[in-house]
């Protein structure tokens, strides 16, 4: 009988995986895609102009609580060239960042192409699944003294579905409204660590799938109404 | 005196048997009328293809879903035939047995869609095992042998992902029974890279 029992359970190895075409799924690459196309690039221009705002101040505007975050993270090379802790290099050739002449370049992998007033249009495409395309405008700051931010984001994804066909899947990120707005953000990676803990802001972000040109899924997130909670939904 | 004449006689008899038993013994062996045999048997686990294709071998640690993650197929259950065997062995003395078994295990696992649930492949691997054995019989009656068996050989075959598998194969089986004459069944527990557990089957002898 020991054998007999023995004998029949060699027939199943394993049982196989569990369907990843879940919500959980859904909401986590919604999420990381929002980070990667909408946090990372405006928090990017906010290095940015907040190494400005830090070159621009007098030394005693320097020694301000204000100024307390600048003092400990951005680090003189040479006089025209920076290092930011977290960030990467950045050469500012003595111009100002906001200056419309100016033509700052960064050591980080992101290109930052000035497309208008206090509007740029950053790329990244060294990393597949983390590139972006998106357009930032800084806004002002607001009356905390914190960097306000515009991000309108469109960025494509595709990957195979199956071993057995090159069929794919297509996910498309945008920023349906036009636009959303954050506060003071940064394109660090304690985001990925922490869902939670992201910049203050408004607006939508959304997120399509489609495979063979037909719609399959849809996803959502959105700032409640105190601008510090995003709340996602789905089709699934 | 009745004593140690009793105590006598059983020390005869006892020099008597040890003296007689070799021939017993060899008059066992004059009478073996087979010569060779053949088995047929299914046993398992398949521990190879067990360790090959269920075992993690990357300790990758935790990262982002992508969107592969959400849309590749699904697997199926993986199934296998466990090892399927047939052996012929030369029934050499009676006490010893030389064996060469060859065995195969198909493994199977079907995918499906993950947003149709349709069937969309099949992976398939298969295993070949030739392995001599040597076979020691220590229960030798005319219905009932049993008996434990050691054997090195190899395996050759194609896995799931299509690449070639060729690689040693220790087997040791520390029990096994054999009930019938000309025809009998059998069951044996295994160790070792052909199948951990039990095999049991059907065989002949001529």
């Amino acid at each position: 009988m020991i054998a007999t029992g023995l004998i029949a359970c060699s027939c199943t190895l394993s049982n196989g995986n569990s369907s990843g075409h879940t919500a959980h799924n859904l909401e986590e690459y919604t999420r990381t895609m929002f980070i990667n196309n909408v946090v990372f690039p405006a928090g990017a221009v906010n290095m940015l102009v907040m190494l400005d705002q830090y070159i621009s101040a007098t030394e005693e505007e320097r020694q301000s609580d204000a100024f307390q975050w600048h003092r400990e993270n951005i680090f003189h090379e040479d006089d025209v060239t920076y290092m930011v802790r977290g960030f990467g290099t950045v050469h500012t050739y003595g111009t100002s960042f906001l200056d419309p002449q100016s033509d700052w370049t960064l050591d980080t992998g992101i290109e930052v192409t000035r497309i208008g007033d206090n509007c740029w249009k950053l790329k990244q495409n060294y990393i597949y699944d983390y590139n972006y395309n998106s357009t930032v405008t800084f806004v002002g700051q607001n009356e905390d003294g914190k960097n306000v931010f515009t991000v309108e984001a469109y960025n494509t994804h595709e990957a195979r579905t199956s071993a057995y066909s090159d069929a794919t899947v297509k996910a498309t990120i945008t920023t349906p409204e036009g636009s959303m707005t954050l506060t003071d953000p940064r394109p660090l990676h304690n985001y990925h660590n922490n869902r939670t803990d992201i910049p203050e802001g408004y607006g939508v972000f959304r997120l399509d799938t489609e495979r063979h040109g037909k719609p399959l899924d849809w996803a959502e997130l959105r700032y409640d109404q105190s601008g510090k909670t995003l709340i996602f939904r789905s089709n699934l | 005196m009745e004593g140690t004449n009793t105590d006598k006689t059983m020390k005869k008899t006892f020099i008597l048997l040890l003296t007689l038993m070799p021939i017993l013994v060899h008059a066992q062996e004059d009478a073996k009328p087979w010569k060779y045999q053949m088995r047929f048997g299914w046993g398992g686990y398949p521990v190879t293809e067990s360790v090959g294709y269920t075992w993690s071998w990357c300790d990758c640690g935790p990262r982002d879903v992508n969107l592969q993650d959400i849309y590749w197929d699904n697997e199926g259950p993986l199934y296998t035939t466990g090892a399927i065997s047939a052996e012929f062995a030369w029934l050499y003395k009676d006490w010893f047995t030389f064996a060469l078994t060859t065995a195969a295990n198909i493994t199977w696992q079907n995918s499906f869609d993950a947003v149709t649930g349709l069937r969309s492949g099949t992976q398939t691997g298969g295993m070949l095992y030739i392995v001599p054995e040597c076979r020691f019989n220590w229960v030798r009656r005319d219905l009932v042998k049993m008996y434990s068996s050691v054997g090195i050989g190899g395996l050759i075959g194609k896995d799931m992902d299509n690449d070639m598998a060729i690689l040693p194969v220790f087997q040791v089986n520390p029990v096994g029974i054999e009930i019938g004459r000309k025809v009998f069944g059998f069951c044996e527990i295994g160790i070792g890279m052909m199948y951990t557990g039990a095999m049991a089957g059907v065989g002949f002898r001529f």
